[in-house]
């Protein structure tokens, strides 16, 4: 049971009115003589409990006329059958992700689901307000819309290669419905319920406030084979004038010996079958100096979202690096290998790229130069490195509080995280605080307790990258892990200038280089970017080309796919508890699509109200007028 | 008789005109002598004959009798004198009981309607009128919780005068206690006669029952006028009203609405109860409307007269 126009449900306030007339009435009553008072008095004593009960009854029908008039007024709504309901707010929650492209037979899944959504967008009136919100395209905005204006939209969604996470999708639904729906609210979710789509965060959460409703999930082949992983010269992008190599891996079912082809640019550059265990290397030739840009690919097969991997990185000559001070050995050794491999040059020619300093050692020029500085064993030394570190990088400095003997932090995050093949373990760790006036800087890598570890920061004259801890082996287990090499090539490569975004997936926002004024996405599109250089835009698969002034080349960033969603769909009971829906009003006993907006769903009854209210002020009136008749005293005498 | 304040150019009888319209006539005196004049107007037409002054036998003249009484035309034919002989109407004594107490000063619709007081002043007097003008002795007694004014009963000219300055210098006040006024009537009475009680009765039913049973016990004649404003029979307007008893103070909240058929059921009852009591006791009971005519009442009155011929 619900009204079409609530507010006027405020009118059952005039319910008190009889009651208070009555008590007025009470009050404020004439007062007259009245000397055949012993007739009144034998009257009401006599018809007491008459006069009671035709009171209670008289009440009774004025607060039920006037009810029926408000309930009447605001469009009652009975469950009657029918499809009148009040003004709701519908977020259709359509998963237009990655698997969303997948085609069987001649029928995409994503026009599936689209029925699936023009399904639930019939069981809307005009006076219904819609919100389309994107899986596959989080980033794109949710406004309200008409069901008329929904439509339209609903045949402007494309599918996306984004693995979408439906559960935060439902979160953002409901959040847009309680910010700006009426009062009826319900989530309707349009998904191939692909079990990857379902993150884990999801899991356990609060039943929800807002209904969610799933349409049946089309069926289509999955699981799907994919690429699942490329690497460039394992992660290492070759220098200019080296050869590398692409390693991918192929998952789902054909995975092994599955042809795997490689491009630069359109020119196939080599081909190869993935093993038993889906891997494949391919050879990548000797690059220039400049932007290298290339795929490979796989067989097509239903979802060809995930049948392509792209990587783009820009060549340079070896970076100069050069050592300021005493380094660790661990360092040394490090500097040793890359050198050795051609990914550095120590004390060259030319102006050094990277600067590293030592604490204890004299301080260095501040001259534009990438400076990295090493913090101190000794915690006496920590005042002389953050003089230095003051003039690069002012309003940051080093404090000698941190890990110690309470326990160990692991390195977890930050955007070079996803390049070490080990997370060190770290035991001693300088805070890394700043004050007032500092300048802006990046986590590149932090603890498991939130702080940063490595910073890169925007100097005075050049980036600086800070470490929180020394580079020892009492410090961390760094100096000694294979994370080392991958580390120190990082920061070389991003001293240089030319360190990519790494490991950016589709959907994800995309901070773009400096200098970017323009995207050109993977579809040809041009978009222009705005002050915070950040492209949300990224759905598709492929490769990003940031344009500066006038056209200018910026950069390249490859968007990859993100994990295959070869997991088959799950059950919708097992959706429900994943999205901490109710299972009942997930599932309903209702057929799709009646089952949307079913629980406020009916038959208006003004017309069957405005009839009783009619007898009720009929048997009003006859009942108020009750005293009024009877037979005259006999007056023999007339 | 004069002309009727609605009805230029028309006469009509005194004894017929409502209330209001009598009201309108003038002083009690002149309002009386209509109502009076209008109702032997009506008993010629009426199947009534005349009371007292019906004419009983001849005598023989004696010395002492009035001349006026001497029957010419007998004298004519038998050249003898010889007297009119009526009944014995000089041997009626009659008291008029009024009802002076706070009730009876109410009128439903002041301004316009006559209070029940006025009603039944004009009832007393015209009832006055008649008996003094048949030659009957009428006293009167004026009583709201006792006795407050008292007229022994006498004929002739000047106790229509005395009883005239007595009626218009009438004001209701005090409780009522008919039975006290009763008892007392009762004691003042020494020879059987007519006992006329005019009051609205808002009395207590069982005591004033049992003075008139005591007044009929030793052997006089009653006729109860039972008084009403219109206004005590049907409750009039709507919604909550509080009622106050101008003769006790006591007072009632009612909505009218909610009363008004069983009001008006109770008041039916209690005038059936009244008229089953007092019928059975051979005690007359008339039911007046003071918006009504003075006829009514007259007329059971002339039906009490007759009974006792």
């Amino acid at each position: 049971m619900t009204v079409l126009s609530p507010l006027l449900l405020l009118g059952l306030a005039a319910l008190a009115i009889p009651i208070l007339l009555h008590l007025l009435r009470r009050q404020e009553t004439r007062s007259l003589d009245f000397p055949a008072l012993r007739y009144l008095t034998r009257t009401t004593r006599e018809q007491a409990r008459v006069i009671r009960l035709r009171q209670l009854l008289l009440l009774a029908l004025r607060m039920m006329a006037l009810a029926l008039l408000v309930l009447a007024a605001a469009r009652l709504i009975l469950p009657l059958g029918g499809r009148d309901h009040p003004p709701a707010g519908l977020a259709i929650v359509i998963d237009n992700g990655l698997t969303s492209g997948a085609v069987t037979g001649t029928t995409r899944v994503l026009d599936s689901l689209l029925v699936r959504a023009s399904e639930a967008l019939d069981q809307t009136g005009e006076q219904d307000r819609v919100w389309i919100v994107e899986a596959g395209e989080p980033g794109n905005p949710s406004l309200p819309l008409t069901p008329s204006e929904a439509r339209v939209r609903l045949a402007e969604l494309s599918a996306t290669d984004v693995a979408p996470d439906l559960g935060a999708a439902v979160d953002r639904a409901e959040a847009l419905l309680e910010a700006g729906a009426p009062e009826v609210r319900e989530v309707v979710l349009v998904s191939d319920l692909r079990a990857a789509a379902f993150s884990d965060r999801s899991e356990g959460t609060e039943a929800r406030a807002v209904p969610v409703r799933i349409a049946p999930p089309p069926s289509w082949g999955g699981p799907n084979r994919g690429i699942d992983q490329l690497l460039v010269s394992g992660g290492l992008t070759p220098r200019a004038g080296d050869a590398g190599e692409l390693q991918a891996r192929v998952v789902g079912p054909g995975a092994e010996g599955a042809l795997v082809r490689a491009y630069l640019g359109d020119a196939l550059v080599g081909t190869g079958r993935a093993g038993a265990d889906g891997f494949v290397r391919l050879p990548l030739p000797t690059v220039e100096a400049g932007w290298v840009i290339g795929r490979i690919e796989i067989e097509p097969d239903d979802l060809r979202g995930d049948d392509a991997a792209y990587f783009a990185f820009r060549a340079v000559p070896p970076p100069e690096v050069q050592v300021v001070g005493t380094i660790p050995t661990f360092l040394e050794d490090a500097l040793a290998v890359l050198e050795d491999a051609g990914r550095i040059v120590r004390e060259g020619t030319g102006a050094p790229q990277l600067r590293i300093f030592a604490a204890g050692a004299e301080a260095p020029e501040i001259d534009g130069t990438p400076l990295l500085l090493l913090p101190p064993d000794d915690a006496a030394q920590l005042p002389a490195l953050n003089l230095v570190l003051g003039r690069a990088a002012p309003g940051w400095r080093l404090v000698a509080e941190g890990v110690g003997e309470d326990g160990e932090r692991e390195i977890v995050g930050g955007s070079l995280s996803s390049l070490l093949p080990v997370l060190p373990r770290v035991r001693l760790a300088h805070s890394i605080e700043s004050g007032d006036g500092a300048v802006a800087g990046t986590a590149l890598l932090t603890l498991s307790d939130g702080r940063p570890w490595l910073l890169q920061l925007r100097g005075t004259s050049g980036p600086v990258f800070l470490l929180g801890s020394p580079l020892t082996l009492r410090a961390s287990d760094l100096p000694g892990s294979a994370a080392m090499l991958p580390l120190m090539d990082a920061l070389t490569t991003i001293a240089a200038g030319t360190r990519e975004p790494a490991g950016v997936l589709a959907g994800e926002p995309l901070l773009a280089p400096e200098g970017a004024r323009t995207v050109r996405l993977p579809s040809g599109t041009d978009r222009a970017l705005g002050t915070r250089q950040l492209l949300s835009e990224t759905g598709s698969a492929g490769i990003y080309e940031f344009l500066g002034d006038e056209g200018a080349g910026v950069g390249f960033v490859a968007v990859n796919a993100s994990t295959p969603e070869s997991l088959p769909a799950l059950e919708p009971s097992e959706v429900a508890r994943r999205l901490g829906a109710d299972p009942d009003a997930l599932t309903g006993d209702r057929p799709w699509p009646e089952a949307v907006l079913a629980d406020r769903r009916g038959r208006e009854v003004w017309r069957p109200l405005v009839a009783v209210l009619f007898l009720v002020l009929l048997m009003e009136g006859w009942l108020a007028s009750y005293g009024g008749r009877g037979t005259r005293v006999k007056n023999r005498a007339d | 008789m004069n002309p009727t304040p609605n009805a230029p150019g028309r006469t009509r009888r005194g004894d017929l005109l409502s209330s209001e319209e009598l009201a309108a006539l003038g002083g009690l005196e002149v309002l009386v002598e209509a109502v009076v004049e209008g109702f032997f107007m009506g008993l010629h037409r009426s199947p009534h004959r005349g009371f007292s002054a019906e004419f009983a036998e001849l005598r023989g003249y004696q010395p002492g009798d009035e001349i006026r009484h001497i029957d010419w035309r007998m004298y004519a034919r038998s050249d003898r004198f010889y007297v009119k002989q009526f009944e014995d109407e000089t041997n009626l004594r009659a008291y008029i009981l009024l009802d002076v107490s706070a009730s009876m000063g109410w009128s439903s619709r002041p301004g316009s309607l006559p209070t029940k007081l006025w009603y039944g002043r004009t009832l007393a007097a015209a009832l006055t009128h008649l008996l003094l003008r048949q030659g009957d002795r009428a006293g009167l007694a004026l009583f709201d919780d006792r006795i407050r004014g008292w007229l022994a009963a006498r004929g002739g000219r000047r106790q229509w005068v005395e009883a005239l300055r007595r009626l218009e210098s009438l004001e209701a006040s005090g409780t009522t206690d008919a039975s006290s006024a009763l008892k007392e009537v009762a004691l003042r009475l020494r020879r059987r006669g007519l006992v006329l009680l005019i009051s609205d009765l808002l009395v207590d039913p069982e005591q004033t029952l049992r003075a008139l049973k005591f007044l009929r016990h030793q052997g006089h004649q009653v006729v109860v006028f039972h008084l009403f404003d219109p206004g005590e029979r049907d409750l009039t307007g709507t919604g909550d009203a509080r009622f106050r008893d101008p003769e006790t103070g006591e007072d009632l909240v009612v909505d009218v609405s909610d009363v008004r058929k069983e009001y008006r059921e109770a008041v039916d009852r209690a005038v059936e109860e009244w008229r089953g009591r007092l019928r059975p006791a051979g005690i007359e009971y008339e039911v007046l409307d003071t918006a009504g005519a003075m006829g009514p009442g007259l007329r059971a009155f002339l039906r009490k007269r007759e009974r006792m011929s």
